[in-house]
């Protein structure tokens, strides 16, 4: 949700790759779905890394990364798909994975929680409420700006990514 | 009665000249100021006679009459020492008693400034003070649907590559196998654009180097500046202050004597390489550093005899097609520099451009394309070159750029668009429309000598005498008694005046648009004028 206001670039980038997929966009929001496919496939790179593309880390949060080399080439080669707009991505990839990732300025809202075997993700806690009431609220986790919150197919956690963590090896 | 003087047919009257002077008798203190400070001399002690009638009512007493001198300041009507505006006899006059006004439609003197069969030449920028890119709104602001961002208080980092970037695809594998990556730099992206030192003064010049130094080290923005063809001083090619600098070559090779004798002195490699092929204020004409200018320092630097005119051919004479002119010499620059160093050319802005631009694009080591609009500055040129040659930035640039589009290579080739960029104060506002038409980065030339050093150049013509080096503020001069004026100092500290407020104006026109990271380059659905035609041609919306 939200608006992805670079979304002119993006498109004319994404519908450049020779891809004849990346077609239609008859919401701007298309792109974000796009970019993950983009990277997927073409990058052979795993979903840690989809905020790093869109919403790469400042020069001065990259120098001690442990990952930095390769997170400077991606900030450099991806530049034209970053979105700096204010925006919560919740997706679910075709393994089933769910993931929940927000813009740098954290100018949206969004929460995950559950327990093992169901888990949501929501803008508004009463949305958990409703969804879910017999989870443990205090094990309720709103994703700040570097993270990435991903609950695997096994559905049994909540993963949190720290875009400052070191990254798992490219596929 | 005195006859007529003798009438020439460029015999002119002030009444023929667009530069009227203003002088005031009652004001003027006769110190002599004015007439000694104009650098074009036109205008003069003058000695005045003046006849008094004294005539009473009456036929008791005949008539008489007296005669006195005065003394005063007379305008010259000879073209060559036409008065150019510069006003820098205001400026001196401790009463205000002098200053020039234009008389626009005093057009007689555009019909005599050939003598000799010469043809005009000056300095300055097209005398057109219309500008497109002006015209350019930026409609696209998000309150509702969107948060805005704040331009005061959320992370800004507005910066550039300059470099060849890989496709992500090969940039990740080019990482995985260790192998050879094209060198890239993260720049400001508003760049000090290509203007020599020869051109400018050395105070101009130092105090250029010197802001660009203090935005980059205190500030800790990467301005960058290229140096124009005439060379680099010595002292700053075996300096840590060269990485701030992108040294340019041109057709006539001015300086390279130098810089390649310095390489393997070099403490650091240079921002990049800048190879011009031509200049937008004047295309198909290559630089021109007349010989009023070559003193010793400017011959040393530039390895040339002193006191002669310094035409560079129009073209790079050693090439012969595209190909060779650009691959060859991006090689060979490249090769100088172990491959450590972008270089790009920059042509003037032409209908050749895209042809331009798809060869570099199938070229790995090309590390962009400057593009200079008609709009540019120069030192010297031609007038008719000035006033008549050259495309408008706007539609070339953005041709270049959806041609890049069209290859999928928007993100690889960096455009840098230039000329005529702030020609009515607005720099951040044409940066930002350049730069969402497709611009990477924008350079500006005149803008800062008009902005860092007060140079009085205008879009009519006030001036401009930048070729002869008698500027009156010192920018353009190579005498030590104009340059002397011009304090390094204070042109460093308008320099970083300029780029602080330029940044906090492309703050507030990306902001609103939702940008803080990255520039909006090829943001054009923000764009829209109420020229249709302009609005189709651009691809951008049409607003009324």
């Amino acid at each position: 949700m939200g608006r992805t206001p670079p979304f002119v670039p993006i498109r004319e980038y994404l519908s450049s790759r020779g891809f004849p997929g990346y077609v239609g966009y008859q919401s701007d929001s298309e792109v974000f779905t796009h970019i993950m496919h983009f990277m997927r496939n073409r990058l052979h790179l795993g979903i840690e890394y989809y905020k790093h593309i869109i919403t790469p880390l400042s020069d001065a949060e990259m120098e001690g990364h442990p990952d930095r080399e390769l997170l400077v080439r991606i900030k450099q080669t991806c530049r034209k798909l970053i979105i700096d707009g204010p925006n919560c991505v919740m997706g679910c990839l075709p393994d089933g994975t769910l993931f929940l990732v927000q813009d740098r300025k954290k100018l949206r809202p969004g929460v995950v929680g559950g327990r093992p075997g169901l888990f949501a993700f929501s803008s508004e806690i009463c949305g958990l409420d409703a969804a879910i009431p017999d989870r443990d609220p205090h094990a309720d986790f709103q994703p700040m700006h570097l993270d990435t919150a991903i609950v695997r197919p096994e559905c049994q956690e909540v993963t949190l990514c720290n875009q400052l963590q070191s990254l798992p090896r490219q596929r | 009665m005195q006859s007529a003087p003798i009438l020439t047919p460029s015999t002119l009257s002030v009444n023929d000249l667009p530069w009227r002077i203003d002088w005031d008798i009652q004001t003027c203190t006769l110190c002599g100021r004015c007439t000694s400070v104009c650098p074009v001399s036109a205008i003069e002690l003058g000695v005045f006679r003046k006849r008094t009638l004294e005539t009473t009512p009456g036929l008791a007493k005949k008539p008489t009459s007296s005669f006195s001198i005065y003394y005063g300041v007379r305008q010259r009507t000879d073209p060559a020492y036409r008065c150019i505006g510069c006003a820098m006899c205001n400026m001196v006059c401790p009463n205000n008693a002098i200053a020039p006004r234009l008389v626009p439609e005093a057009t007689t003197l555009k019909f005599h400034n050939n003598r000799g069969g010469t043809a005009r030449t000056r300095g300055g920028r097209r005398n057109d003070p219309n500008s497109l890119l002006d015209q350019i709104k930026f409609i696209r602001i998000s309150m509702l649907t969107d948060p805005a961002l704040d331009a005061g208080r959320h992370e800004f980092d507005l910066r550039t590559l300059l470099g060849r970037v890989q496709p992500p695809e090969e940039g990740l594998a080019a990482l995985a196998e260790q192998a050879w990556v094209p060198p890239v730099r993260e720049i400001y992206p508003l760049m000090v654009g290509s203007m020599s030192f020869g051109a400018l003064s050395p105070s101009m010049w130092e105090g250029l180097t010197m802001g660009v130094a203090y935005l980059n080290e205190e500030l800790g923005m990467p301005v960058r500046m290229c140096t124009g063809e005439g060379g680099c001083p010595p002292r700053m090619l075996r300096s840590r202050f060269l990485k701030y600098i992108i040294l340019q070559i041109a057709s006539g090779y001015f300086g390279w004597d130098e810089i390649i004798k310095a390489i393997p002195e070099m403490k650091e490699d240079p921002c990049a390489i800048e190879i011009k092929y031509g200049q937008g204020a004047k295309p198909g004409d290559g630089g021109l550093l007349m010989w009023h200018k070559v003193n010793k320092l400017i011959a040393a630097i530039r390895g040339v005899p002193k006191g002669v005119s310094l035409p560079s051919p129009p073209t790079h004479q050693t090439k012969y097609s595209i190909e060779e002119a650009v691959a060859k010499m991006i090689q060979s620059m490249s090769m100088a520099w172990g491959f450590r160093v972008p270089v790009y050319p920059k042509i003037s802005g032409s209908t050749s451009a895209t042809a331009v631009l798809n060869n570099l694009v199938r070229n790995p080591y090309a590390a962009g394309l400057a593009i200079d609009g008609e709009d540019g500055g120069t030192g010297a040129a031609y007038n008719v070159s000035l006033n008549h040659m050259g495309h408008p930035i706007a539609s070339n640039l953005r041709d270049c750029y959806l041609t890049l589009v069209a290859s999928g290579k928007q993100n690889e080739i960096p455009l840098i668009a230039g000329g005529g960029v702030g020609k009515n104060g607005n720099l951040a506002a044409d940066a930002a429309a350049l730069i969402m038409l497709g611009a990477s980065a924008v350079q500006s030339g005149k803008y800062l000598m008009q902005a860092t050093a007060g140079c009085l150049g205008s879009e009519h013509d006030r001036c401009n005498v930048c070729n002869i080096g008698v500027c009156p503020k010192g920018i353009t001069s190579q005498d030590p008694r104009l340059y002397r004026r011009l304090d390094p100092e204070k042109v460093a500290e308008r320099l970083v005046d300029v780029f602080l407020s330029f940044d906090t104006e492309l703050r507030k026109i990306v902001a609103p648009l939702g940008r803080s990271t990255s520039l909006p380059t090829g943001m054009s659905d923000a764009l829209g004028i109420s020229d249709y035609h302009a609005a189709e041609r651009l691809k951008i919306k049409y607003v009324v």
